[in-house]
């Protein structure tokens, strides 16, 4: 009980201690095993204390109070000398699952760097280490503070390894990623501050104190106070950007194709996932009656327009990175939807759409260095006919690619269909039938572009004649694939643990939004 | 005055005539010790006996409480000799031009020194005055005894032109004050209201005299911080001069200009708002013009110390936005970011001055390139100050910019005012739009590969120096904890009303009499 709680500095430290020290060795298996080690190591203790947790919340629903009572949280006052902020760490429904998808898919990551040539190894594993580390550490925040530091810090491993191992134009990526974000985190900090220094003069970052003033301050509206539309739009906006929603998407194609393949993977299956986490545990909680009403309104349109584009420049990709990255941006819209209706039904959905396209977009990723190790490019112009040469891989890219098509049975399938089904009960009538072809045309889209991928990667004749290329799957690979088909198959038939887990937040969420709502409704 | 009360009052300022004398003595006995060694050896223990009494000084129980000498001129009475010791150790290899010279650079860096420490806690106009003319004095000397070719030569008189015209702005505008309130004592801007002697207004109106005066020091103040539009100088004076000599002249003349700001607007009492409550106005404009233009203009520079230049102004700009907010927060978040930004600055230049061969030497950014592969210690230290300058997490960079960030919020919500929050939104525009050059140096070092041959260092001196910055700031960010507790000093000492000592100390009287204390 209080014992595992001491476990949760461990989760973060442990990869980011393992990444720095393997900075200064000289050799790099053991480098990439150092920084292996320890996050698997984080992902056990991440297992052991969200299975604590399920029985903690379970209490607090018994007892029927609101949020947090006997939410775990570990605090370490010293490190900021107690005066602006403690480090406090907390796993609850809305970070359990991406605690877990953030350990796998890092460890995943590690391993797959195994096979690529890298100068420098040891720096990039712990470059690697070190990225996992802050990843886990902005997840766990339950400290305003102390995300947003983890959230910025993220940019500096990863401009590093984007921008020295990526490919030829990784330069160029690197840099534009590095400014977009950190231009949108620049106005998320300041909006952030504005709700701090609004609520209690600045004094205190915690989340869960602010999550509670929330329903009675973000009405409250006086001269020199930040209009509380204007700090949620200001929130969002390095979120926004972080995922990326569509007008601010245009750092990402080329960060996604020169980055290192398990860097992107790592990027789009747990990065983006911030984004959107961080749009739910800040702009939505914090600041719940303007989510309802002006995110409503600005963020519906960004994500359906993200769904719809997304789709269409995935279709018109000419590599598989590319086509991941587009297909990327259109299958968080579902997931923003999703948390955009304020419903349990939909925050649940969405919360296992990102849990699925985490670790169904990592599987393709994962594949798709996999093909990239073995032929030497991922242009649909030199790949055809790779059923034959390679049918392991194949297998599992099709499993993948079905996955994300949204099969009935298999992981994303639940998460689009309830997200959907939420927005649709929360939305007014023609919005919500708007919407729904809106997102009904992306996930036809979705299936258009990932079965011709399929047709032109897959299928087809044979263009390359090197016959060396043709090796199976090593143990390496094994590692890799197995546990995300795994994943896949059983998020899909037994979406229930990860639905549940976020039971008592997104039912917290709806009440607060409904109670602003009626408040609005009576002040006027 | 007696003699015995002279002698008082020189002991509280005993740090800075210490370091003034020993300057002196530095200029006369360098004809006859040559050896560099030695004289910078012996700076470092000047220095260090500085800081050893300003210390003792802080926690003397007897001077407590007299807002003359604690608070903000602790502060900046600390922070001239910190910055002269690593000042110190930049100039110590090279000295202020290639020739290997004498004390003369050691001398004017102490005299500088003074001058800061003299600027925070000067009590009077004209000891105000004297302070900024101790900092901008030397750093003639130091433009001139360096480079001597013909961006050197531009430089110095271009830094001597504008200087002189600045303190004659300076001068004017004390000149007003002295006219309206016949008293050079700071107390007594407070009550410049109701000491007028002549005045057309009636009473609560603002004086268009008023105003002036407050334009006219603002301006000679402006010089020293590279204040938009007084910041012209800035970019032609770093390219002209050495590393060494351009991380002095980005850090020392600033903090004497901003404690001289301190002193005008907010020491006395700052409740008075001597200048019926222009100054946050005109302060407000100064701010966003100078930051915006600093940014924009940092980022067309392909000359590192072009640059840097304009980086300083820009950052001179979120200074002078942290005070601005008139709260006494924000003079204590304008502490913390002058002294972040002072040690992030000299860590660049102690850089830059460690790379500083005449064989291939650094002057463009480009020629940076690859730096992490050759020289990684020296890269790091770039890339821990640049990281600050930019203003990411961890480092006392962006710590600062928190804190300013913080009071501005809460001064727009506490007076009411939006101006303030639109204060913020250029802040983090700013911060923006500088990240762009500041990443661009930095993807120069970091990812690129070596272009040509690497200088090859004469002294692993500033690089010392630049490991000390790169520490400071990242201890600035991860543990501010540490360094808040002396920042309330500096905010509550500012904010203790003085009791207005309206006896007029005319220059006659000189420093003795303006250095003593208040009466309660």
């Amino acid at each position: 009980m209080d014992w595992n709680l001491a476990f949760l500095p461990f989760i973060p430290a442990l990869p980011f201690v393992a990444g720095l020290a393997a900075l200064f060795t000289r050799n790099r298996s053991l480098a990439s095993g150092v920084v292996l080690i320890s996050t698997l190591l984080s992902v056990g203790l991440a297992i052991a204390v969200t299975m604590d947790r399920n029985r903690l919340v379970f209490d607090a629903e018994l007892n029927g109070s609101a949020l947090t009572a006997g939410q775990p949280h570990f605090e370490v006052g010293a490190l900021f000398g107690g005066k602006i902020s403690s480090v406090r760490l907390g796993v609850d429904g809305l970070n359990a699952g991406l605690v877990l998808l953030t350990g796998l898919v890092g460890a995943l990551s590690v391993v797959a760097s195994s096979g690529l040539k890298l100068d420098h190894a040891n720096r990039y594993f712990g470059l690697l280490g070190i990225l996992i580390g802050l990843t886990l550490l902005a997840f766990l925040a339950q400290d305003l503070l102390v995300f947003y530091v983890a959230f910025e810090l993220t940019l500096i491993p990863l401009f590093l390894l984007v921008g020295s191992w990526g490919g030829p134009n990784r330069q160029a990526a690197s840099l534009k990623m590095v400014i977009y974000t950190l231009a949108g985190g620049f106005l998320t900090l300041l909006g952030i501050l504005a709700i701090v220094v609004q609520s209690n003069g600045g004094l205190d970052f915690g989340w869960e104190s602010l999550a509670r003033k929330a329903a009675v301050e973000s009405t409250l509206v006086a001269p020199g106070r930040m209009a509380p539309g204007l700090i949620f739009l200001l929130v969002c906006a390095g979120f926004v950007v972080k995922i990326p929603l569509v007008p601010f998407h245009s750092w990402q194609p080329a960060a996604y194709a020169e980055a290192p393949t398990p860097v992107t993977a790592f990027l789009s299956a747990v990065l983006a996932k911030l984004g959107l986490y961080g749009i739910l545990r800040v702009a939505f909680f914090l600041l719940p009656g303007e989510a309802a009403t002006l995110g409503v309104t600005v963020l519906v349109p960004l994500a359906v327009l993200s769904i719809l584009y997304g789709a269409f420049c995935a279709y018109g990709a000419r590599d598989l990175k590319s086509l991941l990255a587009y297909g990327s941006i259109s299958h968080l819209g579902v997931a923003l939807l999703g948390l955009l209706s304020f419903n349990r039904v939909g925050v649940e959905g969405a919360m296992l759409h990102m849990l699925a396209h985490g670790v169904i977009t990592a599987g393709m990723l994962f594949t798709a260095g996999m093909l990239f190790e073995r032929e030497g490019t991922l242009q649909f112009s030199g790949l055809g006919g790779m059923a034959a040469r390679h049918k392991l891989l194949s297998a599992f890219m099709v499993l993948f690619a079905l996955a994300s098509v949204g099969v009935p049975g298999l992981a994303q399938f639940g998460g689009e269909f309830l997200c959907l089904m939420g927005f649709l009960g929360s939305a007014e009538y023609g919005q919500g039938i708007a919407v729904a072809f809106g997102v009904l045309a992306g996930i036809f889209l979705g299936g258009w572009y990932t079965i011709t991928m399929l047709q032109k990667v897959l299928f087809g004749p044979l263009k390359v004649h090197e016959e060396n290329s043709a090796r199976g799957l090593g143990v390496a690979d094994w590692a890799i694939l197995v546990p995300l088909g795994v994943l896949t198959i059983v998020l899909g038939l037994w979406p229930k643990p990860v639905l549940s887990a976020s039971r008592v937040e997104s039912g917290y969420l709806e009440r607060q939004v409904q109670r602003t709502e009626t408040s609005r409704l009576a002040s006027r | 005055m007696d003699s015995a009360r002279i002698l008082d009052s020189c002991y509280l300022a005993l740090p800075e005539l210490g370091m003034l004398a020993a300057g002196c003595l530095f200029f006369l006995l360098g004809t006859m010790i040559e050896n560099r060694r030695f004289w910078a050896v012996a700076t470092v223990i000047v220095l260090g006996l500085a800081l050893v009494f300003q210390i003792a000084e802080a926690n003397d129980p007897e001077t407590s409480g007299n807002w003359l000498l604690h608070g903000a001129a602790t502060f900046f009475r600390f922070l001239g000799p910190v910055l002269g010791l690593i000042g110190t150790a930049l100039l110590a290899p090279t000295g202020s031009g290639q020739a290997r010279r004498g004390p003369e650079d050691f001398a004017c860096l102490l005299v500088a020194c003074a001058g800061v420490g003299l600027t925070g806690m000067a009590p009077d106009l004209v000891v105000l005055f004297l302070g900024l003319e101790l900092v901008s004095i030397p750093v003639y000397l130091l433009l001139f005894l360096g480079k001597h070719d013909r961006q050197g030569q531009e430089a110095a008189i271009k830094y001597f032109l504008l200087s002189v015209l600045s303190s004659a702005l300076f001068l004017f505008g004390a000149s007003y004050v002295y006219g309206m309130t016949g008293s050079t004592r700071l107390e007594g801007l407070g009550g410049i209201h109701e000491n007028l002697r002549w005045s057309e207004t009636a009473p609560g109106e603002i004086p268009a005299a008023r105003t002036l005066a407050l334009l006219f020091l603002l301006a000679g103040v402006g010089f020293k911080i590279t204040a938009a539009p007084f910041h012209f100088y800035a970019p032609d004076v770093y390219q002209g001069t050495s590393p060494a000599v351009a991380g002095l002249i980005s850090t020392l003349p600033k903090a004497a200009g901003l404690a001289a700001l301190l002193r005008l607007i907010g020491a006395g009492e700052s409740a008075l708002a001597p200048f019926g409550g222009v100054e946050w106005s005109l302060l407000w404009i100064l701010a966003v013009a100078t930051m915006t233009l600093g940014n924009l203009l940092a980022l067309w520079q392909n000359n590192l110390h072009r640059l840097l230049a304009y980086s300083g102004i820009a950052q001179g700009g979120y200074m002078l936005a942290a005070v601005s907010t008139g709260g006494q927060a924000g003079i204590g978040a304008m502490a913390f970011y002058l002294a972040a930004y002072s040690l992030m600055t000299l860590g660049v230049f102690a850089v830059l001055a460690y790379l500083n061969d005449p064989d291939c030497p650094v002057k463009r950014v480009d020629d940076l390139a690859g730096l992490f592969r050759t020289r990684p210690i020296a890269a790091l230290c770039l890339g821990v100050c640049f990281v600050g300058l930019i203003g990411l997490p961890l480092t006392s960079g962006f710590y600062g910019k928190l804190l300013i960030l913080k009071t501005s919020i809460a001064s727009s919500s506490s007076q009411g005012n939006s101006l303030f929050l639109v204060l913020a939104f250029f802040i983090v525009f700013n911060a923006a739009i500088s990240a762009w050059y500041y990443l661009g140096v930095l993807t120069r070092v970091f990812l690129r590969l070596p272009l040509g041959p690497q200088a090859k260092p004469i002294s692993p001196l500033p690089l010392c120096a630049a490991v000390a910055c790169s520490i400071a700031t990242l201890a600035g960010g991860i543990v501010p904890g540490l360094i808040e507790p002396y920042l309330r000093p500096v905010e509550k000492a500012t904010a203790q009303s003085v009791a207005v000592d309206a006896t007029v100390v005319v220059t006659a009287n000189g420093f003795a009499g303006a250095i003593e204390q208040a009466p309660e």
